[in-house]
């Protein structure tokens, strides 16, 4: 436990000795708020929620997260300090955890400062502040899991620009998984029952089922055991570039 | 407290280290030489646990490299090729996290701290960040995140690769300070190190340890070793010659005129046993001013070169 809080805090201030955080986190509450109140027609809508802010997550996380998770273990690899690290006495799960522990909470103290929304709605109107506050975790959880999908990536190359262009396909398609579009393409090649499992790990079904109030453990549970297959998945491919 | 066990590793079809049998006792600075690509980073790298060995076995102060990594990690101090560190951190930031994550907290911390920050005299620096601090200063902040749990067992890959002679002093002079008490391996091409700091040399060529003998019987194995280099005044240089040639210990094997109207002779002994006083008696009696005398102790460039250079002349012909 101590050692994965020393890799996190190691981490978490990596993020914030370079300007590249504060960019990220000024994109990130920006594009929130521009995206509610233009694509989302927060005004128009004449509704006292969230819904058209939660709405885009999903398709700001695509090109934010990876932006995040690229240099987990990418720039590690290129200036070598991936072989200081590997040779400190860490398990490996402890490095892998306290990467994605701090980029996790780094995105979520991305979340924290869109807080003023959540004003602006209560004083506008009366919205039921736990959809909010569940939408808050849905979101916040379907960032761990893009992370967990770009820890594994960037584990895999020595280059960032790599590392984000696999890492953002993978979270689209992960995210279109289950949406008509996707499904379409699929019905020809697959069974329905494939295709039904297929949709199942659609990400924005698991997504919005939350950002709607229905905290289902099953989504939970979904969004977790993703996370942990990712980074297993980071694991090995670390212990695997030992012998290979 | 450092064993290596027949110990090969292949990327691919290519054998970097190829069954590698050594071992490192406490109290010793082994020199690790040989040419670019002879497999000294890949052995360092599977000591320290970076790599694993794709077979034979290696064990560090008792524990086995792959069963055991983490009670070997922490016993070992490893300073990477090129001593990277995190650009982004002060040096202060950078040894804190590695003395945390070696386990050190509280006062030990501080301690470790002050001791190293102190012995590699990076006070004066502590604040800038990695990034903006020179080569010289770069290679200590590696240099001091190996020594910060003072450990058994040091690994450092060219550690002075880079710095100016009186930073290269600085880091022998420490090397020689904490010897005692720990194994120290170090990769180098600059054999001038290996004389002025190693117990003991091992020079590895193709993956394949080609030499391991003392830097003393290494130099011995010079055909330089021994030479001795006289300088006499330009007009005495026929009765010297004369007085050469009708020696039975030595043979001229070159002469010429050196600075300063003095003529230089580099005479080789014939027997192994010393020659000076012999050559110092006989030139005196002939009333000769010596203006300069030494002795070669031997050149380790040049056994370097007959070791590892053999092959290689070989597959250039091919080409």
């Amino acid at each position: 436990m101590r050692s994965l809080a020393v890799v996190t805090k190691r981490e978490l201030s990596g993020y914030f000795t370079t300007p590249v955080a504060w960019i990220f986190l000024i994109i990130f509450v920006a594009l929130s708020g521009i995206l509610t109140f233009y694509a989302g027609d927060f005004f128009g809508r004449g509704q006292a929620d969230l819904q058209s802010f939660f709405l885009f997550h999903p398709w700001l996380y695509v090109f934010l997260i990876s932006a995040v998770s690229m240099r987990m273990w990418a720039e590690e690899r290129r200036s070598g300090t991936i072989e200081l690290l590997m040779t400190l006495p860490l398990s490996t799960a402890d490095l892998v955890l306290g990467k994605f522990f701090a980029a996790w909470i780094f995105v979520g103290a991305g979340l924290v400062l869109t807080c003023p929304i959540w004003w602006t709605v209560n004083y506008l109107g009366s919205p039921d502040n736990g959809v909010i506050l569940m939408s808050y975790l849905a979101s916040f959880l379907i960032a761990g899991t893009f992370l967990s999908v770009g820890s594994c990536l960037s584990a895999c190359t020595k280059s960032q620009i790599v590392a984000f262009v696999l890492t953002m396909m993978a979270c689209i398609l992960l995210t279109f998984l289950g949406s008509d579009a996707l499904t379409n393409a699929f019905s020809g090649m697959a069974t329905e029952k494939m295709l039904k499992l297929l949709n199942s790990f659609g990400f924005l079904v698991h997504y919005l089922s939350i950002t709607r109030g229905v905290l289902d453990l099953r989504d939970i549970v979904f969004f977790t055991s993703f996370d942990a297959v990712f980074l297993f998945a980071t694991v090995i491919v670390l212990e695997r570039k030992k012998a290979a | 407290m450092i064993a290596l066990e027949n110990v090969t590793r292949k990327f691919g079809s290519f054998t970097a280290v190829d069954d590698l049998s050594m071992s490192v006792p406490k109290g010793q600075v082994l020199g690790f030489l040989g040419p670019n690509g002879a497999g000294k980073t890949t052995t360092m790298r599977m000591i320290s646990g970076y790599l694993s060995p794709t077979s034979g076995k290696i064990t560090v102060c008792g524990f086995d490299v792959l069963e055991n990594p983490v009670e070997v990690k922490k016993r070992i101090g490893y300073m990477p090729e090129g001593a990277p560190s995190y650009a982004d951190m002060t040096p202060l930031g950078f040894l804190d996290f590695i003395a945390e994550a070696r386990g050190l907290d509280g006062s030990a911390k501080e301690r470790a701290l002050d001791r190293v920050i102190g012995e590699i005299s990076l006070s004066s620096v502590l604040y800038q960040p990695i990034d903006t601090l020179s080569k010289g200063y770069k290679r200590r902040v590696g240099l001091a995140q190996a020594l910060i749990h003072d450990p058994d067992v040091l690994i450092l890959d060219e550690p002075t690769e880079g710095l100016d002679p009186n930073q290269k002093r600085e880091i022998r002079s420490l090397i020689h300070r904490i010897k005692e008490s720990k194994a120290i391996v170090i990769s180098t091409h600059v054999l001038e190190e290996v004389e002025a700091l190693c117990s003991r040399v091992v020079i590895i060529d193709k993956g394949k340890i080609v030499l391991d003998d003392t830097p003393t019987a290494l130099l011995a194995m010079s055909s330089a070793h021994q030479t001795v280099y006289v300088a006499v005044p330009d007009f005495q240089r026929d009765r010297v010659s004369a007085l050469f040639e009708e020696m039975q210990q030595v043979s001229v094997i070159e002469d010429h005129p050196d600075s300063k109207g003095t003529h230089l002779y580099a005479l080789k002994p014939e027997t192994a046993e010393s020659v000076v006083a012999d050559l110092v008696e006989a030139l005196r009696l002939q009333n000769v001013k010596i203006c300069d005398l030494y002795v070669e102790k031997g050149r380790l460039e040049e056994v370097f070169y007959a070791f590892t250079s053999s092959e290689k002349d070989v597959s250039k012909g091919e080409k």
